[in-house]
């Protein structure tokens, strides 16, 4: 008798403590449960440009994943200032216009040779690098017409305006420095030296002199080297925070894959790093930091949720067979998908 | 009794060797026979796009949007053609930032129609107030500003000099001015006259009999040619007048010479590839046979080790032989090149299709130095390791293997 009770009771523990580590799965997030309910509350709606001809569109209240297909491989998206349309840039030198209301785009047009990052200027143009030429290429959305272009450096990709608009902050990606622009003359007038190995693009933090500057080291041998961060044996990815008063480094936050973009919640508290190869889940997200703490607080799945949903293989002969992403704006007004995403 | 030196004891062994030494001379004279002719070529057609381009005195070319294969076709393989757009585009370019001058052109083709009538040639009319574009080049200065029926001439209307007379659409003319040649048919193929003389001939033209009209556009230019600011690069001029004047296109003068440099490079590409295989194969070629007559004159070489001849004494002997036949191979191949292009020449510049001007006697001999030095880089290099092996035997044990 006392065996059979011995035997329901090891029995029923293991039925308990199985049940309870299923139902912990389901809850966890992708970073574990711990991280997902510390996180914070986010509500908007987040663009990640990406190497497949779409645009990853991520609801961050809900997680849910969906995207707009313009049929480019692409680096760079920049948000209209009313939030209503998606400039994108595309990795062969197009630009195009996306309006979320309609879901109309317009034709490529052929603006530089290979774009990497871009940002609205003061005067409403927008500011387009090229890490082929080191160029900029000035777009006029008026006109939907090349406006201008200057040199800057190498092969260029991050661009942010000081809150004053009187200054661009320009990095270099092979060269690991941002070059200091000023944006009357379009002239380099200085360059912030040491920021990182490979770095990509770059935001300024509301209400800060900190210029988070997202650092890729993807590097093989000291060399840039374009597949993940896995293959890449180099030091794990982060952002690296300069001080744009002091122009110096004065923090860097590892948060492990390839990172390469950042935008910020408006307060300033949280930083939304767009990460590819996030670490031990073979997935490309957002991986969300307390900007105070330096701690990552929530991971998206921005990649793989809908891959995996729809079955879409990306090529092993492209980006190593994973989905790549790369710049993100969130537009913190908008509560649901719009009418572009499909 | 007659003094022995290197050099002699080198002549007579590539006198005893004749055919040896002779298939080493080819070897060289192929390799710079090739380089030769193509590096000949190359810098013809960039020489006579620079000179073209620097002529013609713009940075930037604005036309018809839809005309940039048709203005770029004229400017490079000068096949005559003709567009056009609103004059007032010429004060709206005048206006964009960066630009320090412009001055416009309109073309008309000749149309053959009467006997005396000369016909496939560009008319260019220009406004001569504003030219920077074909006054400057003329090859005899003109004082006084230019008559209704006087015409500038390029240089390659080689039937016609100062004081013919030429007959378009009826009107006769008088060539009072003739350009200097830049190799591009767009200058040197075309004539020029102010824009009045031109619209006056398309007017007479209409009333005329026997003489088919002029198709020539009112208030219409075909090209506007633009000189840019010096602390402004024409690149971004460029986008400045297409950002602010739709439908026409800005060529930059640099952009075309670079593409033509590009166009150059692929159709000459495979004939560098074969100039480097025959390269690498006369190197390994001279590299065997000296390697052999190394061996073979192990005795020779050992006696004069023995005799006194010092270590680099035996070097030099081997690279003077190298050197000669280098040289003598590189003389023969710059010869039979020039010889050539020389044939050839109105060939090449037909078969190419673009601006292709024989380089000037500085430019050549800065060529056939560098065809020469490298032939004689070839020999030095193929030989150097037989040298140094030649030098390292001991005299005794050379000798001996030598018997």
């Amino acid at each position: 008798m006392k065996k059979v009770f011995l035997a329901c009771l090891v029995s029923a523990i293991v039925i308990v403590l199985g049940v309870s580590l299923v139902f912990a799965g389901e809850a966890s997030g992708p970073m574990g449960k711990g991280v997902e309910r510390s996180g914070p509350n986010l509500k908007g709606i987040a663009y990640i440009q990406g190497h497949g001809g779409h645009i990853a569109v991520v609801n961050l209240a809900t997680g849910d994943v969906k995207r707009i297909v313009h049929g480019k491989p692409s680096d760079a998206l920049t948000l209209s200032a009313d939030g209503k349309k998606i400039y994108a840039f595309s990795l062969d030198g197009y630009a195009k216009e996306i309006d979320l209301t309609t879901g109309k785009q317009t034709e490529w047009v052929k603006l530089g040779k290979k774009h990497c990052g871009s940002n609205i200027a003061p005067d409403g143009t927008v500011w387009v690098s090229d890490m082929a030429d080191g160029h900029v290429y000035v777009y006029d959305p008026k006109t939907h017409k090349l406006a201008d272009s200057f040199p800057v450096a190498k092969s260029i990709c991050g661009i942010s305006f000081s809150p004053d608009g009187k200054t661009a902050y320009v990095s270099d990606m092979p060269g690991g420095f941002i070059a200091v622009v000023d944006v009357k003359t379009k002239k380099v007038v200085s360059k912030i030296e040491g920021v990182g190995n490979f770095i990509h693009r770059a935001r300024l933090r509301p209400g800060t002199n900190e210029l988070w500057q997202s650092e890729g080291n993807e590097l093989k041998g000291g060399k840039p080297y374009g597949v993940g961060y896995a293959e890449a044996g180099g030091a794990p990815g982060g952002v690296s925070i300069v001080d744009t008063k002091t122009g110096k480094v004065k923090d860097f936050v590892v948060t492990g894959g390839n990172v390469h973009d950042v935008d910020f919640t408006p307060d300033g508290k949280y930083a939304l790093a767009a990460v590819r190869q996030v670490p031990e889940q073979d997935d490309s997200g957002i991986v969300v930091i307390d900007a105070d703490t330096k701690r990552v607080v929530k991971v998206y799945s921005a990649c793989k949720k809908c891959h995996g949903a729809i079955g879409l293989e990306v090529p092993k002969d492209k980006d190593g067979g994973r989905p790549f992403l790369c710049a993100i704006q969130v537009n913190w007004k908008a509560s649901g998908f719009s009418k572009a995403c499909e | 009794m007659k003094k022995i030196n290197l050099n002699y004891i080198a002549r007579k062994n590539i006198r005893r060797k004749f055919f040896r030494s002779m298939a080493i001379v080819i070897a060289v004279t192929v390799v710079a026979a090739t380089l030769f002719s193509v590096t000949t070529v190359m810098d013809s057609v960039e020489t006579s796009i620079k000179k073209g381009t620097a002529r013609l005195g713009a940075d930037i070319m604005v036309v018809p949007q839809e005309a940039e294969a048709k203005a770029k076709t004229a400017l490079l393989a000068g096949e005559p053609s003709t567009f056009y757009m609103d004059r007032s585009i010429e004060e709206k370019v005048r206006k964009v930032e960066g630009v320090k001058s412009v001055a416009s052109q309109i073309f008309l083709q000749t149309a053959k129609y009467k006997c005396c009538d000369v016909s496939d040639m560009l008319l260019i009319g220009f406004d001569p107030e504003h030219d920077f574009t074909i006054m400057p080049w003329l090859s005899r200065e003109l004082s006084r500003p230019l008559g209704t029926g006087e015409i500038i001439m390029g240089r390659g209307l080689t039937a016609y000099d100062i004081g013919s007379k030429i007959t378009f659409y009826g009107k006769d003319f008088e060539v009072v001015g003739m350009l200097e040649e830049t190799g591009m048919k767009f200058i040197d193929n075309s004539v020029f006259m102010p824009f009045e003389a031109l619209e006056k001939l398309a007017e007479e033209s209409r009333h005329k009999k026997g003489v088919k009209a002029a198709d020539l556009p009112l208030n219409k230019v075909s090209t506007i040619l633009v000189q840019v600011e010096p602390e402004i690069s024409p690149a971004r001029v460029a986008i400045f007048i297409e950002h602010d004047i739709p439908g026409v296109k800005a060529i930059v003068s640099e952009e075309v010479i670079s593409s033509v440099r590009k166009q150059l490079f692929i159709l000459l590409r495979s004939i560098l590839s074969i100039s480097l295989i025959l390269w690498i194969m006369a190197l390994l070629l001279i590299g065997v046979v000296f390697s052999m007559i190394v061996n073979e004159r192990q005795r020779e070489i050992g006696l004069l080790r023995a005799m006194g001849a010092r270590k680099g004494n035996i070097f030099r002997l081997i690279m003077t032989e190298a050197s000669i036949l280098s040289i003598a191979g590189g003389i023969t191949g710059v010869a039979i090149g020039g010889a050539f292009l020389y044939a050839f020449k109105g060939f090449i510049r037909s078969s190419l299709n673009i601006p292709y001007l024989w380089p000037s006697a500085f430019e050549m001999s800065i060529l056939v130095l560098f065809c020469l030095f490298l032939s004689f880089i070839t020999g030095v290099a193929a030989a150097l390791y037989p040298a140094i092996k030649s030098m390292r035997m001991e005299p005794y044990e050379a000798i001996r293997r030598g018997e």
